[in-house]
This record gives C-alpha cells, sequence and structure tokens, in this order.
C-alpha cells in the first residue's frame, strides 16, 4: 500500500510536472481604466487607496460586488473565423490569425470577488476594511506554437527555431483582508494606504524555455529547453483521493503582505491629478510547496540509426527512449518560493469641464515578466440625472487601438448600484474584442458629502 | 438641461448594441483545409569501409597497412586438412601361440608329480598403412587380452613378456596361474590396458614394424596322468590400438588432395562491370606439423564468373611448392605461398570481369626426397593449406552493377497527404561515383513506380589527389517527390527492385584513374522526409 501510495505521489509529480510545462509565471490581473475614472465610488480605492468615496460610510453587500475579465491577446476570434463576403458563413482563415499574434500570448481569466468591504469617514480620514478573493488563471502560448499546428515544421519554420519559450499555464488563488487609510491634507492634497494582509490558497507557475528547430538540410530535430516550475497546493487540487483543502492549511502557510499607495493634488478648482502603486508585495508560498526543475536539455533527434537497426531492429525504441532518458532529468524539492504581485501603476488627471461633466486621463504602466506595458486612457463621465452617472472612456493598450468602456452607477436612496466596463464592444461583440471585462457590484452609502447634494439639488432645480 | 445628454447617451449605447447584434455564429463555419507541412529525420548512418565492403564478415576487409591505412578485400578458404590417422592406422593384431606335450617333455605313462618348463618367441609384425614403417609407438588407445587354454591335469604357470613394449618404465610382463581342480580344461585370461605404453619396433635399429613375445610355461604335476596329448594354448589380441605419437619413415603418401572455391562476396550481387586492381595477389598458406616434408602442387587455379559462365585460368604460377617438416613434435611449420603479379602472369586480368568465385586444386606429397630422416606425427598432427585472395582495394573500376529485391509494402492512409518528398543527403568520402534506379513492383514484378526514368545519382564521388586519395567528401543531396497519384499506385506493391551501378572516381574515362581506398574513408547517410498534408473539414 505504501509503495502504490509512493507510486501515485510519483505519478501526481509527473502529472504535476507535465501539466506545469504549460504554467506561466505571473497572472495577469484587471486594469480597471474605467473605475479609475469613476473616483468617487467606493470601490475606486481598489486602485487608487487616495479616492476618497462620495458618502461617509458605505458598505459593500458581500459577496455581490464582483468583477469579472477574460482577455486573448494574440488575435479576436473574428480574425481567426471570417465572414465570407458573398454570405454570413464563416471561414477559417489561421494565417490571419498568426499574423496578428504578438511572439507570446496570453489567454487570461480573472475574476476577483469582494466577500466584504466596508469603510467610513472619520473627519478627515477615510478608513476602509475589505475581504476580497482573488482568482486568476493564465495559458500562455508563443505564436510558433500556433504555426507549428498551422504550418507544421516544413514552412516558415524550416531551419528556424520554434520558440515555445514561455509556454504555461498559471493560477494564482489567494484572499486578500486589506485596511485602507486615506487622509487629506488641507484642502488640496490627499494620501491614502492600504496595506493587505494576503493568504495564499493556490499557486502555480513556471519559467519555460523550450525550442524546437529544424534542420534546413536534413530535418534533423533538436529540442532545447529548460523547465522550472513552483506549485502550492496544487498536487492538493490535483488529487482524485482528496477530499479538498484542509482549512489548517490556510491558516498555517502562504503568507504575503501588500501595499497600495495613492495620492490625490488638486490642481485648480476644476483639475486634479492623482497617481498610485497598487499591489506592491508578495506571497511566499510554503504550505504543500513543491519546486519542479529539469536540466538544461538539447535533443538532437537523426531519425533511426541504421547501423543498429540493421542489426537489431527491436532496440530502436528502447535506445531513442533511453537517450531521451539519459537527456531529461528532473529534480523536486519542497523548498518555498515567493512570487511578487501584480504590480500596477496609474497616473491620472481630471478637469471639471462643468458642473456635471469631467473629463480625464490616465497614463497606465504594468511590468510583467520583466516586459512594461502601457496604455493610456481618456475618460469623459457625467451626471445625467440626479440618481444616474455615466460615463465613457477610450484605451489603447497592448496593440488594441479600439477599446471603448462604458459605466454607470445609479443611486437610490443608501443604494447604489453600478456596473462598468473597460469594453463594451467585448462585452457585446466578443468575437471582435480581445477582452472582455465586467465589474458591477451594490454598496449601501450613507452621509453623501456635499458637494454631491449641491449638484443633486441643482439638477432637482 | 436636464434631458440634454439623454438623448447622446441612448445614441451611443443603441449605436453599440448595433455593432454588437451584428450576426455571427460560429458554427456557420464553410468547409475549410488543412495543409500542414511535416519535416521529420527518418535514418542516419555513419558507413566506413567495413558496413560497406564486409558488411557480411569483417574480416573480410584487412588493414594491409597500418601506418597508411591501406586495406584489401580478403576472402579466404581451407583446401584441405589431413589429419595423422589418415596417414597412419595400427589395426588390430592377433597372435596365438601353441604348447604341446612335446614342448613340455613329459613322461607319457603314469602320474606326474614333477614340474617341467617350456618358452617360446613369436615375432609380430603390426599391419600398418602401405609403405609405412613404424619405430617406435606410445599408445593413447589399446588393449591387449591374453588367454590362455590348456587339458592339463596339473597346475600351470605361464608368463608373457613383450620385451619392447614397456609399461611404466619396464618391460610388460604378465603371468597367469592355473590350479587344477578337476576338471579340464583349465582357462584363464588378463587384460592389459596400453595406454601410456610405449613401443619400440625396431628391435635395436635393425628393423621396423616388428616387435617379439616371449612366453613361458612351468608345469607342477599334481599325481594326475600324463596322456602324452595335452595342450596349452595363448591368445594375445592387440585390439584398438591409437598411437599417441610415433616415429619411423611413413613414405611417399598423398596428403590433402583437394579442392575448393572461395566467394567473392563483393561481386556476390553484381551484374558485371569492369574491376581492375593494381595489385591482386593469391596466398596458400600451409601449417604443418607432421615429421615429415610436403611437396604441394596447385593446380587449375581460376576465376568464375556465374552470371558469364565464364572461367579465367592463372597461368605462370610457381609450382610445386615445398612445405618443411617442423623440427620436433609439438612444433608447426608455416609455408606461404604468394602469387602475384610478380610470379603469376596475368594476375591482375582473372580479377577483372568481377568472377563470383575463386576455385583451385592442392595435391600435395609427403617425402617428396624420399627416405632422408626420421619422420614424425603426433595423434594431433595435421595439415592444413588456407587460401586467401586478396585485393589490394587500389585501381578502378566502372559499371560495376549490384541489384536486390527488398520486401515493401505500403498500406498507408493517404488521404491526407497531398505528396511526399524523401530527401537523400549523403556526404561521400569515397571516390566512387553511384546511380540508383528504384523501382516498385507488385506480387507479379509488375511495374508500380519508377523512380525516376532515368537512374538518379545519389552518390558524388569524393575529391581525390594526385596519388589516388581522397583529399575532401563530396555531399550530394537528392530529392525524391512522390505525388498523390503516385503514392496510390503504392498500395498494391510488394516489392522494391534497387539497381545500382558505381563506379571509382573518372574510372571510365580513357585515363582510368587509379584510386585507392583508405580504412578511414566514410559516407555520412541521413535520410529524411517531407509530408505535404492535406486535410479538409
Amino acid at each position: 500500500m505504501k509503495n502504490l501510495k509512493s507510486i501515485n505521489k510519483k505519478s501526481q509529480g509527473l502529472f504535476l510536472f507535465i501539466l506545469a510545462t504549460f504554467v506561466s509565471v505571473k497572472t495577469q490581473a484587471q486594469k480597471d481604466f474605467f473605475l479609475y475614472g469613476f473616483d468617487d465610488l467606493a470601490q475606486s480605492q481598489i486602485v487608487n487607496p487616495a479616492f476618497k468615496p462620495s458618502s461617509k460610510v458605505f458598505v459593500a453587500m458581500p459577496v455581490i460586488n464582483s468583477s469579472l475579465g477574460f482577455s486573448h491577446s494574440g488575435f479576436q476570434l473574428n480574425q481567426l473565423l471570417q465572414t465570407r463576403s458573398q454570405d454570413d458563413s464563416l471561414v477559417l482563415n489561421p494565417a490571419n490569425a498568426l499574423s496578428k499574434m504578438k511572439d507570446l500570448n496570453n489567454l487570461t481569466f480573472d475574476m476577483r470577488n469582494e466577500l466584504f468591504s466596508f469603510g467610513f469617514s472619520a473627519k478627515e480620514t477615510f478608513i476602509t476594511f475589505s475581504l476580497t478573493n482573488k482568482f486568476q488563471t493564465r495559458f500562455m502560448y508563443p505564436k510558433d506554437l500556433f504555426r507549428l499546428a498551422v504550418e507544421g515544421n516544413g514552412g516558415s519554420l524550416l531551419g528556424e527555431r520554434a520558440s515555445l519559450d514561455g509556454l504555461g499555464f498559471g493560477l494564482l488563488s489567494y484572499m486578500e483582508v486589506g485596511l485602507g487609510v486615506n487622509r487629506s491634507f488641507g484642502d488640496k492634497l490627499t494620501l491614502g494606504v492600504k496595506v493587505k494582509y494576503l493568504q495564499g490558497l493556490a499557486n502555480i507557475q513556471t519559467d519555460t524555455k523550450l525550442g524546437l528547430t529544424t534542420d534546413a538540410t536534413t530535418f534533423e530535430l533538436t529540442v532545447d529547453g529548460q523547465l522550472k516550475v513552483n506549485s502550492s497546493n496544487f498536487a492538493q487540487l490535483a488529487d482524485s483521493n482528496s477530499t479538498g483543502f484542509d482549512p489548517k492549511q490556510l491558516i498555517n502557510g502562504n503568507k504575503g503582505f501588500g501595499i497600495d499607495l495613492g495620492a490625490e493634488y488638486q490642481l485648480t478648482e476644476k483639475l486634479k491629478i492623482n497617481g498610485s502603486v497598487i499591489d506592491l508585495g508578495s506571497i511566499k508560498w510554503d504550505s504543500n510547496a513543491k519546486t519542479y526543475e529539469s536540466s538544461a536539455v538539447e535533443y538532437k533527434f537523426e531519425g533511426i540509426d541504421l547501423n543498429q537497426f540493421l542489426s537489431d531492429s527491436s532496440d530502436v525504441m528502447k535506445t531513442i527512449t533511453d537517450s531521451l532518458e539519459q537527456v531529461l532529468t528532473v529534480s523536486d524539492n519542497t523548498d518555498a518560493y515567493r512570487t511578487g504581485l501584480y504590480t500596477r501603476i496609474y497616473i491620472g488627471a481630471k478637469y471639471q469641464i462643468m458642473e456635471r461633466v469631467a473629463v480625464g486621463g490616465v497614463w497606465y504602466s504594468e511590468f510583467l515578466q520583466n516586459k512594461y506595458k502601457t496604455a493610456i486612457t481618456l475618460s469623459g463621465d457625467i451626471k445625467l440625472t440626479k440618481w444616474f452617472r455615466a460615463g465613457v472612456n477610450y484605451t489603447a493598450y497592448a496593440r488594441d487601438y479600439k477599446t471603448i468602456g462604458l459605466g454607470f452607477t445609479i443611486n437610490g436612496g443608501p443604494f447604489q448600484l453600478y456596473l462598468m466596463t473597460d469594453n463594451i464592444v467585448g462585452v457585446l461583440a466578443p468575437q471582435a474584442s480581445k477582452n472582455w471585462h465586467v465589474r458591477t457590484g451594490i454598496n449601501f452609502i450613507f452621509g453623501r458629502d456635499k458637494k454631491e447634494k449641491d449638484t443633486k439639488a441643482s439638477m432637482e432645480d | 438641461m436636464k434631458n440634454k445628454f439623454i438623448p447622446i447617451g441612448l445614441f451611443i449605447v443603441s449605436t453599440l448594441l448595433a455593432v454588437g447584434c451584428k450576426k455571427y455564429d460560429p458554427s456557420k463555419i464553410t468547409s475549410t483545409s488543412w495543409n500542414p507541412n511535416i519535416a521529420i529525420p527518418l535514418a542516419y548512418a555513419e558507413f566506413d569501409v567495413y558496413d560497406i565492403l564486409a558488411r557480411t564478415d569483417s574480416n573480410d576487409l584487412v588493414v594491409i597497412d597500418p601506418n597508411e591505412g591501406t586495406i584489401a578485400l580478403v576472402y579466404r578458404g581451407e583446401v584441405a586438412s589431413y589429419d595423422a590417422k589418415d596417414i597412419i592406422q595400427i589395426s588390430d593384431e592377433n597372435t596365438v601361440v601353441n604348447y604341446t606335450n612335446t614342448d613340455f617333455g613329459l613322461p607319457v605313462s603314469g602320474a606326474f608329480s614333477g614340474s617341467v618348463t617350456a618358452s617360446q618367441t613369436e615375432v609380430v609384425n603390426p599391419t600398418v598403412n602401405a609403405g609405412v614403417q613404424l619405430y617406435t609407438v606410445n599408445f593413447k588407445n589399446g588393449t591387449l587380452n591374453i588367454g590362455v587354454s590348456t587339458d592339463l591335469q596339473h597346475d600351470v604357470a605361464i608368463t608373457i613378456t613383450i620385451p619392447a613394449l614397456i609399461e611404466s618404465g619396464s618391460v610388460l610382463t604378465r603371468t597367469i596361474n592355473l590350479t587344477y581342480s578337476g576338471t579340464t580344461p583349465q582357462t584363464g585370461n588378463v587384460a592389459i590396458n596400453l595406454t601410456g605404453t610405449s613401443i619400440d619396433l625396431t628391435k635395436g635399429n635393425t628393423t621396423f614394424n616388428e616387435f617379439d613375445i616371449q612366453t613361458t610355461i612351468t608345469v607342477n604335476g599334481t599325481g594326475q596322468m600324463i596322456s602324452g596329448t595335452e595342450t596349452c594354448q595363448l591368445t594375445m589380441d592387440f585390439l584398438g590400438l591409437e598411437f599417441k605419437n610415433t616415429t619411423g619413415y611413413f613414405g611417399q603418401q598423398n596428403v590433402g588432395i583437394g579442392n575448393d572455391s572461395i566467394l567473392l562476396r563483393i561481386f556476390e550481387n553484381n551484374l558485371g562491370g569492369y574491376f581492375e586492381l593494381s595489385d591482386p595477389k593469391v596466398r596458400f598458406k600451409v601449417r604443418n606439423s607432421f615429421g615429415f616434408p610436403i611437396e604441394m602442387a596447385f593446380n587449375n587455379l581460376k576465376t568464375i564468373d556465374i552470371s558469364g559462365g565464364n572461367t579465367y585460368n592463372l597461368t605462370g604460377y610457381p609450382n610445386p611448392f615445398q612445405v618443411a617438416a617442423p623440427a620436433s613434435m609439438g612444433q608447426e611449420t608455416t609455408s606461404v605461398l604468394e602469387l602475384n603479379t610478380g610470379n603469376t602472369t596475368n594476375i591482375t586480368s582473372v580479377i577483372t570481369p568481377t568472377p563470383k568465385y575463386f576455385y583451385f586444386e592442392a595435391l600435395g606429397q609427403s617425402n617428396p626426397m624420399g627416405n632422408t630422416g626420421v619422420n614424425f606425427m603426433e595423434d594431433t598432427s595435421k595439415f592444413t593449406v588456407d587460401a586467401e585472395l586478396e585485393m589490394p582495394l587500389k585501381g578502378f573500376a566502372y559499371g560495376f552493377g549490384i541489384t536486390d529485391t527488398i520486401p515493401f509494402e505500403f498500406s498507408e492512409n493517404i488521404e491526407e497527404i497531398e505528396s511526399v518528398m524523401f530527401r537523400f543527403n549523403i556526404t561521400n568520402g569515397f571516390p566512387v561515383d553511384l546511380t540508383t534506379n528504384i523501382t516498385i513492383v507488385d506480387a507479379n514484378y509488375a511495374l508500380l513506380h519508377t523512380l525516376s526514368t532515368t537512374a538518379v545519382q545519389f552518390v558524388q564521388s569524393a575529391a581525390v589527389g594526385s596519388d589516388g586519395r581522397v583529399t575532401t567528401p563530396t555531399n550530394k543531396i537528392t530529392d525524391i517527390t512522390l505525388n498523390r497519384a503516385e503514392l496510390n499506385n503504392l498500395s498494391n506493391a510488394k516489392y522494391l527492385i534497387i539497381g545500382a551501378q558505381s563506379e571509382t572516381l573518372n574510372g571510365a574515362n580513357p585515363t582510368n584513374q587509379i584510386v585507392e581506398f583508405l580504412d578511414t574513408y566514410k559516407v555520412d547517410f541521413k535520410l529524411g522526409m517531407q509530408i505535404q498534408g492535406s486535410t479538409s473539414f
């Protein structure tokens, strides 16, 4: 029985290793471009802790406040399945999809659920508390993987290294307990900070280098690469015999800390500037941590050794598998490891062009796997009625120049309903978009500030 | 003011809804195709001179000069092996000695209580092969059975002595005692194991093939009567005599008479051609552990071209050939007769027609000069004649064709294959060009497909220097593409017939450039395949 368990564990380890071959290092959180423009919504503190809600007290309705995002950086569905000009039939055009891809592409799913949050104002200080469940998965695939599938290795990849570097799938799941404080200093400056205790639930990440080179003359195949996989509590997820997580594991390990910093400055009566750094911090994964690491591999397959085949054909496959086993050695350990949070920087400005109309802009930066990405958002919002506020924004991000966001809030007494998306095209026509995002929720708000009430009164007039 | 922005907002929302509601149904995918191109290596090999020239038996190839790395094909055969027992055999020998009352001198009447003794000497000449004179023999096996029978009614003691036969350092002698118990005839016998005994058959260097048996009988009277007709008979049987070694003069006997042919594997599957080597050799290696000289005569040396049915006789070679005797027992002499361009008139030309066999006959005679000394042999003595044909690979050849038929079946599903391209990538370190014609036939050898209407040059000769040795290998890539129609033809394929024609670099030119093969030459072979797929779905 012990041996069987041992075998099962080895099998699990192998399964994990193979699975984690396709796993990425860091998942990619939502950008929340639109949310940054709705700076008086309680949830705007998620992107800048210096933002003050419009009410003195808010309580987010438990569980309801959620954000869902799905993005695919490679291509839009309608770039792969194109509508035929003569009718509405679809034709598969992988070459077109291929031309839209970057070297490394992501398929990301992100879910955030505010289990509980509230905030209140104490003079110039606003204090918030939140408990959030975050779950992110990501599949990363290199362009050459798609090219291999579409063209084979005998097309444009002949004589080239098909780079499968970065091929992977990632998973990050953790609970975030946040305590935020912001305070106004004088009439113009507001500073905010949010300290977050993080409880990691499960993680898997890889560092994958993998390539397949086909010799243009001899067609010899050379596989090179090195794989490293970190996981925590993942074996428990994969174990069919497991009854699930032991709650003690949630308490005993995988602790982390993070911090959000924000500032806002009222430059003129109508113009304010703000900025924030979100998710500085890390999680140390030490609960059921398992790291698999392969040796650096360079294996060349030249075909069957004819001399051996002519002398004993039965041993040919064994020789190939033996040589593969020799070049591929995998070590494992249970050392703890650390993953950084997905740090974003927002720098924005907002100009109140009319009493009920404001425009703004945000310069967004992110650092993902040592790569810098940036985005520019232009936004406008308007209070259409005393209870309805709507906004629209335009974002240029990741080679996508047609991202339009829409959102609104409806205030009815102590209730505040909001619904927003960074990309309305993604919602209405997902085939024509690379991103799909929705954030929604209901807050209970009390003691809306005087300025807000004045605006409301003027609208009633 | 109150409602000024509402129409704008409604316009934006309705526009976006209109865009989003445009029909896009992924289930309306029309038939499409997928045309991947897959390139894979199939096989590789590095063939050296042994793989190419001596695949069946690596002993066929010999490095004849380790410093230079020059090589030769050497094919061997054993002409004859003459064992000692084929030359000398000692037959079973039976000797009978009779004693009568006269020999004993006993009184005819009355009771006898006295004692008398009688003796005889018997000369024995063992039977051996004609012309063989044995001097000494050490026995490996053999038995001497002695039997006695008498009707004397008295006690009798019989003693047999063979002075020439030494057993454990002493003359062999046995005594058989018969004690009268009231019945006759009285009998007795004894068996003597002769293993390890030795015998001198010369009687002190005066003769050969001869020895004496001395018998003595003593009669001790028991008081019984003497009738006067009593006899006593001794029988002595030498059985199963085998020598361990022997000396003598073994005569002028024919030894090693035989013939053999050597298969020249390099030409085994050839379809003809011209093949000229600069320095071929035929070598006869005679090993002799018999203690006598031998004169060898090699006759009817020739090559046989099976395909043409022609024979080519070697002429002008030295004949006969003397084989010396070893100095003593346990030794062996090796004598070599080499036929080469220096001593054999047409040795070069008999290889030219790419023969399949080398045929020869050998006849040996012992003691060609007569009885000039003592011969010897052991039971393990042997006389063997190994023949070998050595072909140093220096020369030129052209039109050297080979063919082979290989079972081949192609039952793959090719519906999704547009074409298949086979790439032969051969880097040749040999000074040989090779063109090939590959034909695919069905079970009735009906033509299904020919890979090329003309022979394809798969292998291009390496460059050689003025000394005929390779300076630079040459790479040649040959692509053979089969389209879908041609692949369809292969569904009934049963055999692959590969025909190849080779020639040494410029071998067919009037200059007949001489090239030389070294043990370092190699061919690097790589076979790849590129499949153009075509799948509709």
